[in-house]
């Protein structure tokens, strides 16, 4: 990842929030643009927002997760029933969720983050896929099967059209990539980087790795279960296997890798290049829009290792710094 | 020049792995402004018992106390706030992170903020003569930078007690009469130095007191002069001393 | 003495379905044992192998314990291309870029299968699939399922021979050598790339076997099973220790078992009420495998693991 300060002599003078600034304008328009649009537009910029939680961790500290999409879950489930039995607003409710996707989380990384890499993956595929089975199983709590619907006395009823739904999406990908800007020039997010690099030298130097892998742990799944509330929201309707499978888990994390993990817009830019080639073959061929996932990842791990936005920046820090050592 | 309550104390430090003794009751003293040196040929266990006063080894028995404060089973990312650095002999600064970078890591130990821990690191550049180079990154630093900046992250911890692994060796002789005299000014702002060094001359020039270690064991202690006309020393180093 | 009855049904039905599970695990510990990577894409094979007998068998009424016989040799080929075209190429990167391509193999194999027979599971029925035997102890009767006994046989037959091929021959040297030591075996010759993709093709091999096994048993092939095979070799082999084969073996049937067992005694015991059954039959085995992940991470038979 880059300094903080930006380094290269043709962005010296433009500041990271100008660039946000850009991104969201831009983004804020598409309703206006492509305004027929919109379920496009909102399923592609949910997955980003997803991706871009999921990147918290997995770019931040090198824990790969597979078991994310139960974190989308508990966002989801979490707000609409606490809606339909407390009549709890669906922001309460949201909170609520993403709380409770912290301290799940919290209580996941303490057990599971002793395991080196891969091991941890495997780990997350199994408690993931627990959740899945509790969800499913236990239908007094949560309908099992036959899955939850929001009605019109759980939300306000602008919230079911596309518009603002648009833009409370776009809301969510704003706060995450605010709060990847932040981290960036954190105390927490230097120490996350450190971590990530040479974990035993960070110990020698005050930080505490499991602690910092945790609280980067318990923000990913707060957000994530804040785009899990928001894409139930969306749906309107759900059932457990539409948040909690693991293919749901591999799409947020292959978007993430894709589009250049452990960069502030590689996960956005993910959805980005994903999304025309999922949607046609989502409408067109009515299923295996993950084909394109599969064909990509093979693609950028071959060719593109850092992913879209990794590479750009690489060849951009490069062409800025011709002399230095490994780069010539 | 030194108070004399010691604000290190190591009392009979024993480390085993699996059915070996790396290091066999081992005990140090250490008071603010002095500088203990830590000598004996390889495989003596002075990087065993560095690592174990550290806390990147666990003891199997005896105690460490920091300013009269147990430290024998805390871990050793907790030590830097409690007042102890440490460098390591190869160094380890973040490949990928600028120098300032680095060195802010540590300041963020007693500088929460952003900007703070920024200023707190830039001063410490300056002390250790980095500053010219806070933007760059450390792969492409020389072995004398990336000492200076080892010892720079070390330092920007603002700690009481330093533990330095073998800082001189390795370094061209101009680079070496740097550190040392570094060295020196250190210990006199009242910081409590424990080094580890096989270069004898350099031991000699800069330790109040020198432990010298075989085979997991001290062997022999007191300040240099004594050191180095003692038997069991010449004998352990097999006939000479090592001069680089 | 329902409990016990049931409960030794239970172990046998476990045991057999065990075997076959240890068919999966096997290939999957293979690989790893070699070539040091985690083949995410195992259970696309599986199904790739259910598919695979289920055509024959609808398209050209092949049964599936004759189709196993061109299947196999398909999926070597296949194994081999894609470690040639895409594996090969990772050797000198990190473990975790290997695990990704072969997250995405997986992927693509799992989707071209959705695009041509599309998401329904497609039953297959063959008239002997719930023949059984009966054994008499004392006043017991125990069932056993002939396709699975059979299946267990094959799976026993494919591992003996795997094992037979890897003690015995040279190829099987060169084998052990390169996962011991790929530098080494270099130095004494051994095209380990030809290596590499030969175990993964058999590996390959294993899982797709697998699966044409298990469309008699299971009479329906499913897609989204892809993920729930993924986890049982990954079970399998965790619990045996990755890497060993016969540990694999003892995985694959301490699984089968724990699974039969928890479907069937738990709902028997009056404190859980119904609660728990066969409702929950992968999640016992999950839950199997979280603990060995966190308190033996090598498992019965493999080398201890590094922890943080």
């Amino acid at each position: 990842m880059t300094s903080p300060v930006p380094k290269t002599k043709f962005f010296a003078r433009v500041h990271p929030l100008m660039v946000l600034g850009l991104v969201l304008g831009l983004l804020a328009l598409y309703p206006i643009v492509f305004g027929s649009f919109m379920n496009f537009g909102i399923s592609t910029l949910l997955l980003g927002g997803l991706a871009l939680s999921w990147d918290i961790l997995g770019g931040w500290t090198g824990q790969n997760s597979l078991g994310h999409a139960a974190l989308v879950g508990i966002g989801a489930y979490t707000m609409t029933l606490l809606a339909e039995s407390l009549h709890l607003s669906p922001f309460f409710g949201t909170i609520a969720g993403m709380i409770l996707a912290a301290l799940v989380a919290w209580a996941w990384g303490s057990l599971t983050f002793r395991l080196r890499g891969s091991y941890f993956t495997l780990s997350s595929i199994a408690v993931a896929e627990i959740i899945r089975l509790i969800v499913l199983n236990e239908s007094w709590l949560t309908n099992g099967a036959e899955g939850k619907s929001l009605s019109t006395f759980d939300l306000p009823n602008f919230l079911y059209e596309r518009k603002p739904e648009y833009f409370m999406v776009l809301a969510f990908v704003a706060i995450v990539l605010g709060f990847g800007h932040y981290l960036k020039y954190s105390k927490l997010g230097f120490y996350l980087k450190a971590v990530r690099e040479d974990e035993e030298g960070a110990m020698a130097l005050g930080v505490n790795p499991a602690r910092a892998k945790l609280i980067a742990f318990a923000i990913s799944a707060a957000f994530t279960a804040l785009g899990g509330s928001l894409y139930a929201m969306y749906l309107q309707a759900f059932e457990p296997d539409t948040f909690l499978l693991t293919a749901t888990s591999i799409q947020i994390a292959l978007l993430a890798i894709i589009g250049g993990r452990g960069t502030i817009y590689g996960p956005l830019v993910g959805s980005f290049v994903l999304a025309i080639p999922s949607e046609f073959f989502r409408s067109q061929l009515q299923e295996a829009n993950l084909l394109v996932y599969g064909i990509l990842i093979v693609v950028v791990i071959l060719y593109l290792p850092k992913g879209v936005m990794g590479t750009l920046e690489h060849w951009f820090y490069k062409k800025n710094h011709p002399l230095e050592k490994g780069n010539l | 020049m030194t108070s004399t309550a010691p604000i290190l104390e190591a009392e009979s430090v024993v480390v085993k792995f699996g059915g070996v003794t790396a290091v066999n009751g081992v005990s140090l003293k250490l008071r603010p402004g002095e500088i203990v040196g830590l000598i004996g040929p390889n495989g003596a266990g002075k990087t065993t018992f560095f690592n174990a006063l550290t806390g990147f080894v666990p003891k199997s028995s005896g105690t460490v106390t920091l300013s009269g404060r147990n430290i024998s089973n805390t871990p050793a990312f907790e030590l830097p706030r409690l007042g102890m650095a440490r460098t390591f002999q190869v160094e380890r600064p973040f490949e990928d992170m600028t120098v300032l970078e680095n060195v802010m890591i540590s300041s963020f130990l007693h500088h929460s903020q952003t900007r703070e821990a920024k200023r707190a690191a830039l001063e410490v550049l300056e002390r250790v003569g980095l500053a010219d180079r806070k933007n760059q990154k450390c792969s492409e630093l020389n072995l004398a930078r990336r000492r200076r900046l080892e010892v720079g992250k070390a330092l920007a911890l603002s700690p009481k007690v330093l533990f330095l692994d073998e800082v001189i060796a390795g370094l061209n002789p101009p680079a070496q009469a740097e550190m040392i005299e570094f060295i020196r000014q250190l210990s006199k702002t009242g910081i409590g130095i424990v080094m580890v060094e096989h270069i004898m001359k350099v031991i000699m020039t800069l330790s109040d007191h020198v432990i010298c270690m075989a085979f997991g064991e001290k062997i022999a202690e007191g300040t240099p002069i004594e050191i180095t006309s003692n038997q069991a020393v010449i004998d352990a180093y097999l006939g000479g001393t090592d001069d680089d | 003495m329902e409990i016990v009855s049931q409960g030794l049904q239970s172990i046998i039905d476990g045991l057999l379905t065990g075997g076959v599970y240890a068919m999966i695990g096997v290939g999957l510990s293979l690989i790893f044992g070699v070539m040091k990577v985690i083949n995410f894409g195992h259970g696309e094979f599986v199904i790739l192998g259910m598919y695979g007998a289920f055509f024959s068998f609808s398209a050209l009424g092949i049964d599936p314990f004759v189709s196993i016989l061109f299947i196999a040799p398909l999926a070597y080929g296949l194994g081999f291309l894609i470690h040639r075209l895409v594996l090969s190429k990772l050797l000198g990167a990190n473990q975790q870029s290997t695990q990704l391509a072969t997250l995405g193999t997986g992927l693509i194999i799992s989707n071209l299968l959705l695009l041509k027979f599309g998401a329904q599971p497609q039953s297959f029925y063959n008239e002997s699939s719930s023949n059984t035997w009966s054994m008499h102890l004392g006043t017991l009767e125990l069932r056993i399922t002939i396709i699975r006994f059979v299946a267990v046989l094959l799976t026993a037959v494919l591992i003996f021979g795997l094992n037979y091929v890897l003690y015995r021959t040279e190829l099987g040297r060169a084998i052990r050598a390169t996962a011991q030591n790929r530098l080494g075996a270099e130095l004494q010759g051994v095209d380990t790339r030809k290596i590499y993709a030969v175990v993964f093709g058999t590996g390959v091999t294993l899982a797709v076997a697998a699966g044409v096994l298990l469309l008699p048993i299971l009479s329906t092939a499913t897609l989204t099973m892809n993920t729930t095979f993924t986890n049982k070799a990954f079970i399998v082999t965790v619990l045996g220790g990755l890497g060993s084969i016969p540990g694999a073996i003892l995985g694959g049937l301490i699984l089968g078992v724990v699974e039969s067992l928890g479907s069937s005694i738990l709902p028997l015991i009056p404190a859980l009420g119904n609660h728990f059954g066969s409702n929950y039959r992968d999640a016992y085995g999950l839950l199997i495998f979280l603990l060995v992940l966190l308190f033996k991470p090598e498992g019965l038979f493999g080398r201890t693991v590094k922890r943080v």
